[in-house]
Order: C-alpha cells, then structure tokens, then sequence
C-alpha cells in the first residue's frame, strides 16, 4: 500500500518537474511576442482586405479590428515591462505605426469608405513584413 | 440469486412498467441457524447516501423533513412483492401510490404543468 | 427498407454528436500554429472514439441498459458517484462552451455582441427539449449538419500537398513551441473522446428500443458516423492550415478563425463559417443538456426520455432545464467562450479514465452483452485507449498551466 502511494506521488511530482523545467527563456518569449504581434497585424490586414472585397459584414470587420488593436497595445504594455533596449525601440516603434494604421482602416470600415482603405493596407503590409522579417531574424541562434 | 449483482443498484419497476427508481438498499432478516434472507428493498435517497458516508445520509434527511416529502421512513418493498428479477426487478405494485415517487408527483404538479407545454 | 432508412438517420445522428465547438476550435488552432503536425491527433482521437461508441451501442442492445445504468449496476454507487459527479461538472463546462459557440457564430454574422444571445439561445435549446422527440432532435440537427461539408469542399478547392498531408498522420514534435503543441495535442483528443458522447448515444439506443438486431447496424453507424465527423474536422485543420498558417495567423479568438473560408468562398464562406459552427454547436448543447439529464435520471432511476411529455418525466425534465440556463449564465456574464472551450476541453480528459474504465469490465460480462463480448483486437484497443485517457488526465492540468 505504502509502495503505491510513493508510485502515485511519484506521479504527481512529474508534471510539476515539467512545469519547472520548461519555463521559456528571455529570447523565447521576445519570440512568442513577435509572433503574436505578427498574427494579430496579419489579422488586421486579412479582414480589411474582406471587407474591402464585399467578404465579410461591416460590424463584424469593426469588432476584430478592436481586438486586434486591443490585443496590439496588450502586446506594447507587456514589451515595455519585459524587454529592453534598441530592440524594444524598435519593436515599439512598429507598434505604434500598427496602431495608426489600424485606426485608420477601422475609420475608413466606419465611413464605409471602400478607396480610403486601400492606403493605409497597403502600408500595414509594409510593417507586417517588417515584422515578419525581425521574427524571422531573432531565430538565428 | 447474486442479492448484489442481481438486486441492489437495479432498476425497479411497478405494475406497469413505470420506473419508480432503483434499489438503494437491501435489508437482509437475520435467523438463527439459517442463511440470511432478503426481507425489503429499500428505495429512497437517505437510504442511498447513507452507503456513501452517514453524514450525507444525516444533511439529505434534514433536506426532506426542511422540503421534502415528510415521510420519515424510506420505501420499503417486501420479497414477496418481486414478480422478477430480469434486466429489471419488476414489483407487483402501484408505483403511483408510494413514496418513491412522491417528487416525481409534487413536480409534475406545481412545476411542470404551471409551464407553458408542459401541462 | 425500415433498417436502411434507420441506418442512414443513425449514421447522421453521430455526425451532429461528434462534431462540436471543441473539435472546431482545436482543429482551427492546431491547423493555424502547427500545420498539418497534428492530423495524427485527430485521427487517434477518431479511432477511440469509433471503438468506445460501437461498445455503447452494443451495450445498449446486448444489455437494454444505458452506459450509466450498467455501471451503477455492476459497480454500485460508491464508485459511480465520483464519475457521475464529475461528468456532471464537465458537461456543465462544455455546455456553456457550446452555447457560446452558437452566441459566437450569431455575433459574426449580425454584430450583436454574444452575450446578448445567451439567454435567447438557451431558450431555444430548452423549447426544442421540451417539446420535441428524441428522432426530430436526431435528424433535425444531423440534416443541418450537413453544412459542415463545406470545410471539406474547401479542402478540395485548395489543393493540399497529398505528401506534406502523409507527413501529418505520424506524430512528431516542433522545433519549438513543444508544450503548446502538447497542449492543443491533448486539447483535440479531450474533444473527441468526450465522455458525453457515449452516454447519450447509449441512452438513445434505448430510447430508440434497439435490440441485438441492431448490432451489426451499430457497428457501421459508429464507425462511418464518427468517420464522417472526423473527416470534417480534418477538413477544418487543413483549411486552417492551408489559409490562416502561411500568413501567421494564430488562431487566438474566433474572428481570427472566421477568416479561414473567405478567400475560398468569399462572403458566403464567412456566413457558411458562422452557420456550420452555430448549427454544430446547437447539436451539441443539445446532446449535452440531455445527456445530463439521462445520467443524472438513470443513476437515481427516475422515469427517463426525450421523447416522453415532460409530465411523465418531471425530475428529468427539470433537470435538463435547470442545466441549460444555469449554463448560459456563464456566457451572459461574458467568459470567453474560446477559452472556456479549450479549458473544459483540458478538463474533459480527468473524467475519462473513471468512465472509460468501466467498459472494460461490462463489455466482457456475459450477463450483460451475452455472446456479443469484446474480441481482442477490441479490447486491444480498449487497454490502449485507457492508457491513453490516464496520460491524458495526467498531463492535461499541467499542459494547460504552461502550454495553454
């Protein structure tokens, strides 16, 4: 009986190993971070796009561009506590070039004004590979 | 006759083939130089928590005497009134008519009826 | 002519079972952050479930009795109690979850935001229970349901790499991102094998009266039924994969998944997005209110059935109603209804040991399935998918803490 209490502790002690031994490293999580960033400009992108081409309903195009702004600043707040440095400037700086544009496509989604889009998504591809391509850098190891 | 394979924790039916629960406890009559023999089913809420742990058994008495029924004694269905014992145990009584379906009865009555397709 | 037409109702009643806001919601993620990495997952979860469902079926028509009566039965209320509370608790889980799932997919197509639609769409699930029949619920839903075929016309329109899709089948690790990977690994199974789904379908052989004629049609339903769901749900991954992977998109909400059809199929991919997660979501919340019900019916031996009055079934009645609005206020106060999808999909794998076990014991109990017992490949599996559901309930908490 006493054997098997050890084996089931033994057990239980396993996933918490697991939770100790696998906490992500600065790079990491600067990584997870730009991904995240990556995905939610992209996402922006995507959907102003599909209203652009009669794809998706206006309101449902204005409530992701909102969350996706909102979840931008989310990622702004957490660099600025995490990160540091000319790295932090720069990742910053896009931030709020993504934000401007951002707003200026859930205006133009606003005032149903299919020719003011076409500006500021252009531009927002322009950071979105920009982003992309500092992703892409920061796996070099 | 397996009491506990075939009997307890089985499904009870009366007359007419109405679920009126399952058998929640057996009591056996002890006799002097003889094996024990089943003597009621026994149906009823107290009588099933009070196989899990006596202080469930004393809250969900409480409940009833506050809510409940107020019958203080659970149902208990003699040996004799087994017709079968099957896939069900079938008992040769009204189901209607006893205590084990008196939340069934009080639901049906003041809840279900007063909603709109339920009455 | 009767069988056929049985079968056929039968094998799309699984469809709307099986395919649910769970499934939708991992196979989306796991397409959009992994590509096809984790196809291996939802086809392991398939092959369960098509062997854990065939034994509920065969249980039903070899015993009369339900999955939840046979285990009271044979192993008494002290053991039950324990599945019986924590299933429970997880169908209140996903229940909310599915009721989000329908008030998500009513926001992406009018705007209004989902809380709204709590109290509205429970209201709809509890009228359809408690006015309709057990069959108009079936192949009412199963019909619709049909819809989620568009995930798999998209499939075809896109053109997938049939080698990079071959790859997917084995399972191998990322580069990086492991304990996430494991974590939505974990998710999509705990969506598939979900313990509801055997129950309910038990609970409806009864209900449907089947007797051992049906044991041969049980085993078709089981296997092409589930296999149906499973090819849509790998239709959804792959979409997810082919669509939302190559731009980075991760799948982090359902707006960002909502996108997956509108390149394909333009504004009606979107609407046909909304509607295939709305109309499987509705089946579902539908399965699980009644699937309470039934367990909670059969554990006590209360007077059970769909397709009863209400009057005649009044503890089970209320209880699917009590359930289903007690739920939705969990989506009124605004949880997130992804989130709470992934959670209690997390949670889902600590049940299935304790409900899975059973069948171990009752499917090789002549008094129960008589001469229909396990074969060995069967019962192979069935060791192995009991294995299977305590690595499962063991890492899951964990995963979710760090990988989630």
């Amino acid at each position: 009986m006493k054997r098997l209490r050890i084996i089931i502790f033994g057990f239980l002690w396993l996933p918490t190993l697991l939770t100790a031994c696998s906490r992500p490293s600065s790079a990491d999580e600067v990584k997870k971070e730009l991904q995240t960033i990556n995905s939610w400009a992209t996402t922006a992108h995507m959907v102003g796009e599909a209203w652009r081409k009669g794809n998706v309903p206006t309101p449902y195009a204005k409530t992701t561009l909102q969350k996706a702004q909102k979840e931008l600043h989310k990622e702004a707040d957490t660099l600025e506590k995490k990160a540091s440095g000319k790295e932090q400037e720069i990742l910053l700086k896009h931030l709020q070039n993504l934000d401007q544009l951002i707003s200026q496509i859930s205006k133009a989604v606003e005032q149903k004004d299919y020719n003011a889009i076409a500006q500021p998504l252009q531009e927002l591809a322009t950071e979105e590979q920009a982003v992309s391509a500092l992703a892409k850098a920061s796996e070099q190891p | 006759m397996d009491l506990i394979r075939d009997v307890l924790d089985n499904q009870l039916v009366d007359r007419n083939q109405h679920k009126i629960g399952k058998a929640d406890g057996i009591i056996l009559e002890l006799r002097d130089n003889q094996p024990p023999r089943l003597a009621y089913i026994e149906v009823g809420m107290p009588t099933l928590m009070g196989r899990l742990h006596p202080r469930l058994q004393r809250w969900i008495i409480a409940l009833e005497q506050k809510w409940g029924a107020k019958h203080s004694e659970p149902l208990r269905i003699p040996w004799s009134k087994v017709l079968d014992v099957g896939i069900d145990v079938d008992v040769d009584l009204e189901g209607e008519a006893t205590t084990a379906l008196t939340w069934e009865k009080w639901l049906r009555e003041n809840v279900i009826s007063k909603i709109p397709g339920g009455g | 002519m009767n069988k056929i037409l049985m079968i056929a109702l039968g094998i799309l009643t699984s469809i709307g079972g099986f395919l649910d806001v769970g499934a939708i919601a991992t196979a989306a993620e796991a397409g959009s952050e992994f590509g096809y990495q984790l196809i291996w997952a939802i086809l392991l979860g398939t092959i369960c479930v098509i062997f854990l469902v065939e034994m509920s079926g065969r249980l039903a028509a070899a015993s009369k009795h339900t999955l939840a009566d046979a285990i009271r039965e044979r192993f008494g209320i002290s053991f039950y109690i324990i599945p019986l509370i924590a299933e429970v608790f997880v169908d209140f889980l996903v229940l909310a979850a599915e009721i989000g799932g329908v008030c998500i997919a009513l926001q992406l197509v009018t705007g209004i935001s989902f809380q709204w639609w709590a109290l509205p769409v429970a209201f709809a699930i509890w009228i359809l229970l408690w006015k309709g029949t057990l069959g108009l619920i079936e192949n009412g839903i199963s019909t619709l349901g049909l819809i989620t075929l568009v995930f798999v016309f998209a499939t075809f329109k896109l053109h997938p790499s049939l080698t990079q899709l071959g790859a997917g089948i084995l399972p191998t690790l990322p580069r990086e991102d492991v304990t996430h990977y494991l974590f939505i690994a974990v998710s999509i199974l705990g969506a598939l094998i979900s313990p509801y789904l055997f129950y309910f379908y038990s609970s409806g052989a009864v209900e449907d009266k089947w007797d051992e004629e049906y044991i041969g049609v049980n085993r078709m339903i089981a296997g092409v039924g589930m296999g149906f769901g499973s090819i849509v749900s790998l239709g959804v991954l792959i979409v997810a994969a082919l669509v939302l992977h190559p731009k980075g998109i991760q799948v982090d909400s359902y707006e960002q998944a909502a996108l997956m059809l509108t390149e394909t199929f333009g504004y009606w991919g979107f609407i046909l997005f909304a509607a295939s997660l709305g109309i499987a979501c509705f089946g579902a919340a539908l399965e699980v209110s009644l699937d309470t019900a039934y367990i909670v019916a059969q554990t006590f031996g209360w007077n059970w059935g769909e397709s009863l009055h209400p009057k005649e079934a009044a503890r089970f009645s209320l209880v699917y109603t009590v359930f289903v609005f007690l739920a939705s206020l969990l989506m009124l106060v605004g949880i997130d209804p992804l989130q709470l999808t992934l959670f209690s999909m997390a949670i889902t794998t600590l049940t299935l040991p304790p409900v899975i076990l059973p069948f171990l014991v009752l499917m090789n109990d002549k008094s129960y399935v008589g001469e229909y017992r396990n074969g060995w490949i069967t019962n192979s599996v069935l060791i192995f998918t009991i294995a299977l559901a305590f690595i499962l309930a063991i890492v899951a908490i964990p995963l979710e803490i760090i990988g989630g």
